[in-house]
């Protein structure tokens, strides 16, 4: 049984809004129904059916082939179902995400995962800047659910983040974990400057160590957190390669300008 | 020359009620019927239909620094509202706190065709200028505030001739590019800054001695002398506190006879009756505003929903804070002349005082006889965005459907309250009053807010509909200036509104003394803060409109 797919024609010269292509909101209609469903070209509206071919399927599934067009708001506020982009998502992917499954084979464009609450992100490429940050002019970030990013993270990676896991096998940019309330990012091939900027609460786990660790984060030692054994077998399941394989780390208390009740592990 | 023909036509500025007759608009003016011979360019049959000016809003926050704040404060109300680009329209965001361009647009796909903004500080003037440049489609003013800054209370304090007064006003209306003076919590906001949390109207300021009363009958008289249309536009000290409506009363009484605007009265109208103690008192309210001609008011109605609060007002913002929502607030100083505090706020019809607020507000608009001294407004967007202004038309010209939100709303508010017992219904003669031509003559609009020859031809034609919601909600045709701007309620042509401006006469000598105390005290220079006449149009209107004064005695 096999889902619905919507494989782009040609690609615009704009990049093109895709809020409200949902599984949950394709399931059940047509392949006509869904060509007149409207989508925005640069703010302008246009019928999906003029980007895309539409191949109406069954149950709570869609793929969506973007051929090379920048797609904005993949998955926008999805709640159910399974949506897989064969090819790059562009920016917004995720927004607001509440559950199911969104698999992007691709790299993403900036602010995926913004304000995230539920549901299973993928991303097989790089991300941009902002992923599972805070919506804009949100005071939290992600609030809950798992992203898994194969490659690298851009900069200001889980800003004001709030609850839930970001595993990222690749590096992270600057400010990674900046102004974090809670929630566990981990990246596996380290990250650049200001890491855990403004941390409250929440793990920052590292798998190599940043060239220079922030001012404001207190050296507490090297300890052993038995927790850490857990998280690598349920990240091992998710991202394997992401979470490094010890249960011994060196741990930074901080950000103290900020309570100091965060985080930093690395190796 | 375009003939629209047999509409049936409300402009009581001309007393005319419901006539069909035949309007001739040309280059942009209503003109005389021109007799047989003369070609026309086109004709619009309104059979029908009615026609009325272009709706005028003399109390709006569309501009400044505040509404600026407001919107960075909401990005959770804009998501819910955007505005996509279309048709030659910019995209924007709207609900609460429209952006600029959505701003325009939307007042214009009512049928309004002029704004004030109520709260302009002179020092924030450009600001204010380049913010509403950017709102199209509409005609624009602004009101200088004047009452809690620093030059002006030295003035008052040391006792200074009425006449120095006069002409600090008569400056600051020229350097700020202003329409009227504004006076909010009059000596208020600067008490605040004293940690006064109130400042009752024979109150002394804590640090100037000074009382509320004074900073009123200076500058009543002030504007009275100087000639400007527009009487002093007050916003009374206690907004909000239960029982102020005894300090509203004195308010009227303290400009001595001579004009005076109370604006967003219902929240100026409240007892303190009841086990809440917190109960209406508009028939006391409205009683005097029926008595004393000297008094005019606009109600400030809220509706229920999310809003957003802003006002110059820091020291009753400050205690308004507590009610946030979401949870977040911004309280400021602005060169130590004024403040601004931005509070987001969520109306709802099943709490007691805020239900009780709503029909508070609709009892005013009923018991004030006289439409052409109250205003239809909801102090946007304290009370309600301004796009709620069609339904608040509905619940004055229609009882049934009045009394119907009447059951939704708390039941004991709904029992306080004597809205149920008042039966009137305004006509659609009225509504052009209070909308159109009272405001424009409360203003000194000679050309607006009628349909006379000579008149601008900003013209609204309406479906005759039985829902007066959907009717005012999508005229079927707007005319700004004579172009056609609006069709069935959507934008077809975006024009670039005039702002209007009082060029009082007055003494120069006093910037003699403003550039030693600018130099001394404030962050620019007195030269900086004049906006002159040639930066309007760069700041984005059409076109500068003075308004000459006649200087009174």
């Amino acid at each position: 049984m096999s889902g619905t797919t919507l494989s782009l024609r040609t690609a615009p010269a704009g990049r093109i809004d895709m809020t409200g292509v949902l599984p949950e909101i394709l399931a059940g209609r047509t392949a006509a129904e869904i060509e007149k469903m409207p989508l925005r070209v640069d703010g302008v509206p246009v019928a999906l059916g003029e980007c895309f071919a539409v191949t109406a399927g069954e149950g709570e599934a869609l793929t969506i082939r973007p051929e090379g067009a920048r797609l904005d708001g993949l998955g926008r506020d999805m709640r159910t179902g399974m949506l897989r982009v064969e090819g790059a998502a562009g920016h917004y992917l995720a927004q607001g995400m509440r559950g199911g499954e969104l698999i992007v084979d691709g790299d993403a464009g900036d602010c995926a995962a913004n304000g995230m609450r539920g549901g299973c992100l993928r991303i097989a490429g790089n991300a941009g800047d902002w992923l599972a940050a805070a919506l804009i002019g949100d005071r939290a970030g992600m609030g809950g659910g798992v992203v898994a990013v194969g490659g690298n993270a851009g900069d200001r990676l889980g800003d004001r983040m709030r609850r839930g896991l970001v595993l990222v096998r690749g590096r992270a940019g600057t400010a990674c974990g900046a102004r974090m309330r809670a929630g566990t990012l981990v990246v596996a091939g380290g990250c650049g400057t200001l890491a855990g900027f403004g941390l409250r609460r929440g793990s920052l786990i590292l798998g190599q160590a940043p060239e220079a660790m922030p001012a404001c984060h207190g050296d507490a030692g090297i300890v052993t957190l038995a927790w850490l054994g857990l998280l690598r077998r349920h990240a091992e399941a998710i991202l394997p390669g992401a979470m490094p394989d010890t249960s011994r780390m060196h741990r930074y208390m901080g950000d103290l300008a900020f309570g100091g009740k965060g985080e930093i592990l690395v190796p | 020359m375009l003939r629209l023909k047999n509409g049936r036509l409300y402009d009581p500025a001309h007393g005319v009620d419901g006539v069909v007759r035949d309007l001739y608009v040309d280059r942009g003016r209503l003109v005389a019927e021109p007799g047989p011979g003369l070609p026309l360019d086109g004709e619009i049959d309104l059979a029908g239909r009615i026609v009325m000016a272009g709706a005028i809003d003399l109390h709006t926050h569309i501009g400044g620094g505040k509404m600026n704040i407001a919107r960075a404060l909401l990005p959770e109300d804009h998501r819910r509202d955007p505005v996509p680009a279309a048709d030659g329209m910019h995209a924007g965001c709207g609900h609460a706190a429209p952006s600029t361009w959505t701003t325009g647009y939307r007042y214009a796909e009512m049928g309004y065709t002029a704004c004030f903004e109520p709260a302009m500080l002179p020092t924030n003037a450009r600001h204010t200028h380049l913010e509403m440049g950017d709102i199209p489609m509409v005609d624009k003013g602004a009101y200088a505030m004047l009452g809690s800054d620093d030059f002006f209370l030295r003035l008052l304090a040391a006792g200074s001739d009425q006449q120095l007064i006069n002409d600090y006003v008569g400056w600051t209306l020229h350097a700020s590019q202003a329409m009227a003076i504004k006076v909010v919590n009059p000596g208020g906001i600067s008490a605040f800054k004293f940690n006064a949390r109130g400042l009752d109207l024979d109150e002394p300021h804590p640090y100037y001695g000074i009382t509320p009363r004074k900073v009123i009958q200076t500058l009543s008289r002030a504007v009275h002398e100087l000639g400007v249309a527009h009487p002093l536009h007050v916003h009374a000290s206690n907004l909000g506190v239960p029982g102020n409506a005894d300090t509203t009363l004195a308010t009227m009484a303290a400009a001595e006879g001579l004009p005076i605007h109370l604006t967003h009265i219902q929240f100026h109208s409240y007892g303190t009756e009841g086990e809440r103690r917190f109960s209406s008192e508009a028939e006391r309210i409205a009683d005097a505003i029926n008595r004393m001609q000297n008094v005019s008011a606009d109600v400030g109605q809220i509706l229920f929903g999310q809003t957003v609060t802003a006002s110059g007002d820091t020291m009753k913002q400050y205690a308004n804070h507590r009610h946030a929502h979401p949870d977040k607030w911004v309280v400021a100083d602005m060169e130590c002349d004024a403040g601004c505090g931005v509070v987001p706020f969520k109306y709802k019809d099943k709490n007691f005082v805020n239900a009780l607020q709503w029909a508070i507000g609709l009892e005013l608009f009923l018991r004030v006889g006289d439409p052409w001294r109250i205003f239809l407004t909801t102090d946007h967007p304290n009370g309600a965005p301004f796009t709620s202004y069609p339904h608040l038309i509905r619940l004055l010209m229609d009882r049934d459907f009045r009394n119907s939100k009447l059951d939704e709303i708390h039941p004991d508010a709904a029992a306080h309250s004597q809205l149920r017992s008042l039966e009137r219904e305004y006509s659609l003669y009225e509504i052009a009053v209070m909308t159109r031509a009272a405001p424009a003559r409360s203003l000194g609009l000679a050309d607006r807010g009628h349909l006379g020859e000579g008149a601008a031809a900003d013209i609204v034609v309406y479906r005759d509909e039985a829902d007066r919601e959907a009717m005012f909600a999508r005229p079927e045709y707007v005319f700004k200036d004579g172009e056609l701007i609006v069709r069935d309620g959507r934008v077809v042509n975006v024009v670039n509104g005039a702002l209007h401006a009082v060029k009082p006469e007055y003494d120069k000598g006093i910037e003699q003394s403003l550039r030693d105390y600018f130099e001394r005290y404030m962050t620019m220079s007195m030269e900086h803060v004049k906006v002159k006449d040639d930066e309007i149009c760069a700041c984005g209107a059409s076109t500068l409109i003075p308004h000459a004064c006649g200087r009174r005695a």
